[in-house]
């Protein structure tokens, strides 16, 4: 063992020029040696196995042969794939699922992967095309950050991120952070959300000898579903390359669904459904010299879709329809100045556009939105010693936003975030502290502005590791966070309210990680467990006050929960290994508005008490077997928890065979899928039914 | 090893039985109510979207309320948004507003005849406000027209173009007055008062008011039309050039169609020459208040029947035309509404419990 930790500060140089490479995430690659000790059986029996499930295992596995083959790599560094972060060492949770993981789950939407998550509810309308937002320990949607490829998306307008306008087929890893991020080294907008989604996109491995990739894939499926998709990747020269990506998405999304109104069956077809999107974006890679990355990313989405809008009894009609683009550009740059001294910083414009309308017999609405973007981060990353480190980090952004109603108010604002962030870490402990600090201004186009808003938020974090002998970890969290109030929220027509207040989010999590081989059968045996509260106040909701709607700071919510999750790898023979992952989320989240109120106490809307998931993967070299299990007990659609409020719960079963086929540098992987296999319509959100079984099969050739 | 495999595959099928069936049931109010011509309907709106507008009829005699009456005739909801409702003949008549239909019931809930309402391309229309007048149903809807339905067979006959968005209707001197409402969407026709002469059945006048004719329209015992208009709900920037236009009470005389308005009021309701108000302006702070107006002195008699602290989240006001009992709904966010009873001195008699969002108290005698 103490063979890996010389190798681990022996080519630490290396290591850092490596991470510099990718996103500032990948520092958490160099934490990952501190469980070296524990890996290291792992390493030759990985390296058999064709895959491994998330686990943060696998992770630090992949981390260690980094280890070998850093050096090499670093000689060409286009080659470099390092993309694995760890949960293990982490103050606070973070979930990952690795590439292997996400190559289990066939769908064209990210949402079906980011129900993988503990703790994380997607809030899916149904359908390809249907809404589908996150929503992390009851807090809501608007409180859950996305990064993507290091540099947030954003949302002015809504403060959603709709996930069904990402494809996973591009996608490498996503990892979900809850509470304080114990990378220090991060533009501060990463601080700013009580918690992140972090995307990143597939970045294929070359060098010389293979200086082209190419992977073609067709996805096709029940409601008339085509989706292909394309990635190409060339190697421009010693640290150059590009890649092309697109992803075309076409579905009628007509299903049948039954549903009841009462004891009388209402049969019908969702129709309206359906979605036409492309994806596109072409990336940039980049080293100069050893220290220095520059990535650029080139982002384009064109996406039209019906909106079915819930069931509404006795009257199916349905004519609203959203239409979407969205252009962005980033660049990302990073200098290791010094061995204790890097940089790193991110600029991106953005622009997005949509278009909503809807055909009644008084009206047709024809609404357009124009959100402008733009965005800059410079982060500094001092370490004075070998443990303690220190990031003082900016960003600037710049919104506005357009829209052809009627007397709008063309919103504009300007935020600043300032985040200074501590972080200590030897073998046995990691302490982080940050403390963000956020102004806001905002202009109308009319004389009434809104007042200037500041808040200064700090969160910490600390992991320790008490025994020698055994990987267990165990941490604590707290974080102090909040959102702005959305344009639609200050601005929408009529509803919009210019005084509310931020709506706060308190956070405290604590835990226990541990990674073991318990026994021989196993590969490995990866277990985290966290209890957490939170408290989140002067919750914005439409709210009716004297006799009209208006956007009020109205609700408080607390919420008690723990998040569990388990995953491990069996070999069975050399040949057959399983796979087995598992989720559950208990989240006991109360209305406490006020005492007395008929709502007070009342688990709050959309949120189950029980929630969990489940797969199985059965590898051999003859045939893959998959089995997938999503699940949650039964919600309330509103505040008040009585039975005519209540959704049942629901299991959604998924099975799936696949077959790759290698010939040389060739490989064809064949997959077919039966998706919700209970054949069941139940609810996520109330009066939007699920699609019933269905099916899918994908071919993806890859070079 | 294999058992292994057994155990997970076990699991895996076992969580594959637990199939879900569990039952939604609707249960508000008293299973054991009887419905008679002692008593009044409530209609409860329900939220958007949600399907859970209700009926509920309240026994006066013993001073209880009942199940939802529909659903417990019919085995199923009434719809989306029920808005209004009109007791006539032996006959309830119910308009629900997104699931765009009007029903006839039984005045036990049962369902007589449903009319799912379009136009001709399949675009729902959206009925609002329903009232009667010598056999024959008229309800507005949001095509702008005023439908006519008949007592016999229950089938639509001709329609009137009115507002883009008509909302509330009263009849008086054999003249329908509907209210065309200030609706964001509407382009003609808004902020005025359409007169309807039923003889004909031809839109005769329309009668300018003060901004924003909504929900509240009714013929007093003096024979003349009382509405409200929201006027901008008192909302008051004048570095933007806004100037405050309150909630209001207007008089329109049914002869003369001269308009006069009277006083702030946001819900009301009459009996004899008292008009009982509820006014609350969402701009005005403080302003909820219980107020009553004597037609005939043309003065608000009392300031604060109520106060409003006893009663917050008021959402419409009836009077009980036999025996002058005051019917105030109320509507808290999220939760399920109350009727609250008061009597002619406004000394609280009872409160019941009501579905989402209740709207009026219709009387069955």
């Amino acid at each position: 063992m103490s063979n890996h930790k010389n190798n681990h500060y022996g080519i630490r140089t290396g290591i850092i020029s490596v991470l510099a490479l990718c996103s500032s995430s990948q520092i958490y690659a160099l934490e990952a040696y501190d469980e070296n000790d524990v890996q290291a059986p792992y390493v030759a029996s990985s390296s058999d196995s064709q895959s491994n499930y998330s686990s943060s295992v696998k992770e630090s596995t992949e981390t260690l042969s980094l280890t070998e083959i850093a050096e090499e790599r670093v000689l060409d560094n286009v080659t470099v794939k390092a993309k694995k972060r760890t949960n293990l060492t982490s103050g606070s949770p973070m979930q990952i699922l690795g590439e292997e993981l996400l190559s289990n789950i066939s769908s064209p939407s990210l949402s079906d992967a980011v129900k993988r998550f503990s703790g994380a509810m997607v809030k899916d309308y149904g359908g390809i095309g249907g809404l589908k937002t996150i929503n992390v320990r009851s807090m809501g949607s608007e409180h859950t950050g996305v990064c993507y490829d290091g540099v947030a998306i954003s949302n002015c307008q809504s403060g959603q991120i709709d996930l069904s306008n990402f494809s996973l087929n591009n996608v490498s890893q996503l990892s979900l952070s809850i509470g304080q991020n114990d990378d220090i080294f991060q533009p501060a907008k990463v601080h700013a959300s009580a918690a992140v989604l972090f995307i990143e996109t597939k970045r294929p491995e070359l060098s010389k000898e293979k200086p082209v990739y190419m992977s073609l894939s067709y996805r096709g499926g029940s409601y008339k579903l085509h989706n292909p998709s394309v990635l190409f990747a060339q190697r421009i020269s010693q640290g150059f390359m590009y890649s092309v990506y697109a992803d075309y998405i076409k579905s009628d999304g007509e299903y049948p669904f039954t549903y009841k109104n009462g004891n009388t069956l209402v049969d019908g077809t969702r129709t309206n459904s359906d979605i036409e999107s492309l994806k596109s974006e072409i990336n940039l890679y980049g080293n100069i010299g050893k220290r220095q990355t520059l990535n650029a990313k080139v982002y384009a989405l064109f996406s039209e879709r019906g909106l079915p809008g819930g069931i509404i009894y006795d009257n199916p009609y349905s004519a609203e329809r959203l239409g979407d683009r969205n252009y962005f550009v980033h660049l990302n740059y990073e200098n290791e100045i010094t061995e204790k001294f890097s940089l790193r910083s991110a600029a991106k414009a953005n622009y997005s556009w949509n278009k909503y309308t809807d055909v009644q017999v008084h009206s047709t609405t024809d609404n357009r939105f124009e959100q402008y973007e733009g965005y800059a981060t410079l982060s500094a990353l001092y370490s004075p010693w070998e443990a303690l480190s220190f990031s003082v980090s900016q960003d600037i952004v710049y919104n506005y936003l357009e829209s052809n109603i009627p007397d709008y108010v063309y919103p504009e604002r300007y935020t600043s975030l300032s985040a200074f962030s501590a972080k200590y870490s030897d073998r046995r402990l990691t302490i982080t502290a940050t403390l963000l600090n956020t102004f806001i201004k905002e202009k109308l186009k009319s004389s009434n502005q809104p007042d200037d808003r500041k808040r200064l938020s700090p969160s910490f974090s600390i992991s320790y590791k008490p025994f020698d002998v055994t990987n267990l970890r165990i941490r604590a969290s707290y974080k102090d966070i909040f959102r702005v109030p959305t344009f639609n929220d200050m601005y929408y027509k009529v509803v919009g309210n210019t005084s509310l207040k931020p709506e706060t989010s308190k956070q405290v999590n604590a835990g226990i990680t541990w990674i073991g081989q318990p026994f021989e059968f196993m590969e490995y045996l990866n277990f985290t467990a966290d209890i957490y509260y939170n408290v989140v106040d002067d919750k914005i909701v439409a709210f009716p006050t004297s006799f009209i709607w208006k956007m009020m700071n109205v609700s408080k919510v607390k919420t008690r929960g723990a998040d569990f999750n388990v995953s491990t790898g069996i070999n069975i023979t050399k040949h057959i290994n399983i796979g087995i992952t598992g989720a559950y989320s208990y989240m006991d989240a109360r209305d406490k508005t006020d005492r007395n109120s008929d709502l007070w106490d009342n688990q709050i809307p959309y949120t189950p008490l029980h929630s969990g998931n489940a797969m199985v993967v059965i590898e051999n070299p003859i045939l893959n077997f998959g089995y997938s299990l999503v699940a949650s007990s039964h919600r309330y659609s509103s505040n008040m928890n009585i039975a005519q409020n209540r959704i049942p719960g629901y299991y959604d079963h998924s099975l799936w065979i696949d077959r790759t086929i290698n010939i040389g540098s060739h490989s064809l992987l064949l997959r077919a899928d039966a998706i919700n296999l209970s054949d069941k319509n139940y609810e996520v959100i109330r009066f939007y039914p699920m699609p019933g079984r269905n099916y899918r099969f994908s071919i993806t050739y890859k070079y | 090893m294999n058992q292994k495999l057994f155990k997970v595959m076990s699991l895996a099928a076992i969580a594959a039985t637990f199939a879900s069936c569990e039952k939604d049931e609707v249960k508000i109010g008293d299973t054991s109510v009887e419905i008679s011509t002692e008593g009044a309907y409530v209609v409860s709106q329900g939220n958007w979207g949600e399907n859970n507008g209700s009926l509920q009829f309240i026994d006066l005699i013993n001073k209880r309320v009942s199940e939802d009456i529909f659903y417990k005739e019919n085995d199923r909801m009434i719809g989306d948004l029920f808005q209004d409702i009109c007791v006539y003949g032996t006959k309830l008549y119910c308009t629900v507003s997104e699931s765009s239909k009007v029903m006839v019931l039984e005045r036990s809930g049962k369902l007589v005849k449903e009319i799912n309402l379009t136009d001709e391309s399949g675009k729902p229309v959206s009925p609002r406000y329903i009232t009667s007048y010598r056999g024959n149903l008229y309800f507005t809807a949001y095509d702008g027209y005023v439908h006519s339905m008949d007592t016999v067979a229950y089938e639509l006959g001709n329609k009137v173009k009115v507002g883009d968005f008509p909302e509330a209707l009263t009849v008086a001197e054999g003249k329908l007055f509907v209210n065309n409402s200030n609706h964001y969407l509407a382009q003609n026709e808004k902020n005025s008062v359409s007169v309807v002469d039923l003889a004909t059945f031809e839109n005769i006048r329309t009668i300018g008011v003060h901004l924003n004719p909504y929900d509240q329209s009714l013929t007093a015992a003096d024979g003349n039309v009382y509405i409200v208009c929201c006027g901008n709900f008192g909302q008051n920037d004048p570095e933007n050039g806004i100037e405050p236009l309150y909630s209001t009470l207007v008089k329109i005389d049914s002869k003369t169609y001269q308009t006069t308005n009277l006083t702030t009021a946001s819900k009301i309701a009459s009996r004899y020459d008292l008009m009982y108000i509820i006014y609350n302006d969402y701009y005005v702070a403080n302003s909820l208040s219980y107020k009553t107006y004597d037609l005939s002195k043309n003065a608000v008699t009392n300031e604060n029947f109520i106060s409003s602290a006893e009663l917050t989240d008021p959402n419409s006001i009836d009077v009980d035309p036999a025996f002058g009992n005051i019917y105030i709904s109320k509507s808290t966010y999220g939760s399920l509404g109350e009727i609250y009873v008061y009597s002619s001195l406004f000394k609280i008699q009872t409160t019941y419990k009501v579905g989402y969002s209740p709207a009026k108290v219709a009387f069955a005698y």
